[in-house]
């Protein structure tokens, strides 16, 4: 008896323990001083990269208080089935709840990936900074954040610390370390994500190439996302090509044009046969058969001087002189 | 002989003098209503090759509308922007308080900044309601260290910044 429970037990637990690891599990210890920060966290949805530091009432989707564990903890089953970037904020104590701080020590927000029904849970500990040495845990896309983070961080210390000398080599390297990261990551939000931290549109002048393959590499992501990047790079491409293209391309239609119209005439030159009238045709094709005029006149019911005056304009028209010359002639 | 050490006396001394030379430039710009006539609004703020350290903070709130705040260097690149847009109802279940404003802050500072002008500039629809603050702190101070400006940032967070 005990035997079959037992072994009931493990099967169900060998059941249940890869659906419960299967779940999306985002837990992100911060630090955080809640004598000056109100104690709730507001979660918003980011439609597209256009917004990373747009506000709005509408935005925030989610709050919540701290639980008796010390947790933030979001009930996500309203979230949008598929992968979105989301903004969790705090607000100081006595500010609006519905507000942005960006750069410096009071930075009050930090993004992440979630989707339908991933578990939200954020730790608070105490920490003299608020967005402070963010851990991330569980969900694969949100892993690779503090890394970019880092560098995204990194621009702002060379602001803070560099020179102009050094200023420009040291973002271009830093530039290239997240474009690096965008080219090789397999998750498409994340690199996505990576390229907006970048002069992207500027970069997309000298190197469209990587661009390209880029979003090549994405073309299955139809979401908004990659519609607005799609979009921002064209409008780019649209400034510069599309009147080069528009040019190219009336051009070659003239040219066309100017070709068919020229080619015909010359085919209508090359061919005399086309001169003739259609008695002059009838007439030809009986002179070729060995046909006399008279013969002719006769299968014609006219006159033979009218023939004659056929065949005089015949002969003009195809620069010939005897009738030896029409049995040569191609049809 | 003596005139000689009197010199380098005289000349150490000055430069000491120029070791210890420290000056703060703090000012503060106080937008309040917007001017609706326009539909973007420009500040500009002086670096002169004079200071070594920079650093810009812009408040913002927005009762009603929406505002696009942006920071651009003298070369014309857009260096840090927020956007605030008013007036959208909350979601169902959100509690967003009886403050009913979105608002904004950002900041950003350089050591060796670019020298010329700098400029705030907001973009924002003619029914907007908003009111923003911007503070630029120069400081000239070739001895400065990383620990020293944090001080000096702090002190002015504390004392001289506040909310709107």
């Amino acid at each position: 008896m005990i035997k079959k429970l037992s072994s009931t037990l493990v099967l169900l637990f060998l059941v249940s323990f890869p659906a419960f690891y299967a779940q999306d599990r985002i837990i992100i210890d911060i630090g955080i001083d809640t004598t000056k920060w109100a104690p709730v966290a507001y979660l918003s949805l980011i439609p597209d990269f256009n917004h990373l530091n747009t506000i709005s009432n509408s935005q925030i989707i989610l709050q919540s208080g701290i639980s008796k564990s010390g947790y933030y903890e979001f009930s996500t089953e309203y979230l949008p089935e598929e992968e979105h970037l989301y903004r969790l904020h705090f607000s100081k104590q006595g500010d609006s709840p519905a507000s942005l701080i960006i750069g410096g020590r009071n930075h009050n927000h930090f993004f992440l990936f979630a989707r339908r029904n991933s578990t939200v849970k954020v730790r608070v500990s105490q920490g003299q900074k608020l967005v402070n040495n963010i851990i991330y845990k569980g969900y694969k896309t949100n892993l690779y954040i503090p890394y970019l983070n880092d560098r995204i961080e990194s621009v702002d210390s060379i602001d803070r610390m560099g020179n102009n000398v050094n200023r420009e080599y040291a973002l271009e390297t830093v530039y290239n370390d997240i474009k690096a990261f965008a080219d090789t990551s397999s998750y498409p939000l994340l690199s996505l994500y990576a390229l907006y931290n970048t002069d992207y549109e500027n970069d997309y002048d000298l190197d469209p190439g990587f661009y390209r393959r880029f979003l090549r590499k994405w073309r299955s992501d139809k979401s908004l996302y990659f519609k607005e990047f799609r979009k921002s790079l064209r409008g780019e491409r649209n400034t510069v090509w599309v009147p080069i293209l528009l040019f190219i391309l009336l051009s070659g239609i003239i040219i066309l044009i100017f070709f068919l119209f020229n080619n015909r005439k010359k085919e209508e030159k090359k061919n005399p046969l086309t001169e003739l009238t259609i008695q002059e045709r009838k007439t030809l094709e009986l002179m070729k058969q060995g046909m006399s005029n008279q013969e002719i006149a006769d299968e014609f019911s006219v006159s033979i001087s009218t023939v004659k005056s056929h065949v005089n304009s015949i002969y003009s028209k195809l620069g010939i002189k005897s009738r030896k010359e029409i049995l040569n002639l191609d049809d | 002989m003596k005139i000689s050490v009197c010199l380098i006396v005289l000349l150490l001394a000055v430069n000491f003098n120029s070791f210890g030379q420290e000056y703060i430039k703090l000012e503060k710009s106080e937008i309040l209503p917007l001017d609706h006539s326009n539909k973007i609004e420009t500040w500009l703020i002086k670096v002169s090759d004079e200071y070594n350290y920079f650093k810009v903070k812009i408040q913002g709130q927005v009762h009603k509308g929406d505002i696009l705040v942006e920071l651009v260097d003298p070369d014309g690149e857009l260096k840090r922007d927020f956007t605030l847009k008013a007036g959208s109802a909350a979601k169902e279940g959100i509690d967003l308080g009886e403050k009913g404003y979105v608002a904004g802050e950002m900041e950003k500072s350089y050591r060796n900044p670019k020298t010329g002008n700098w400029f705030v500039r907001v973009t924002y629809n003619p029914e907007s309601n908003a009111k923003l603050k911007i503070y630029n702190l120069l400081i000239y101070n070739p001895r400065t260290n990383l620990i020293e400006l944090e001080q000096i940032e702090k002190d002015t967070d504390e004392h001289i910044y506040g909310q709107l």
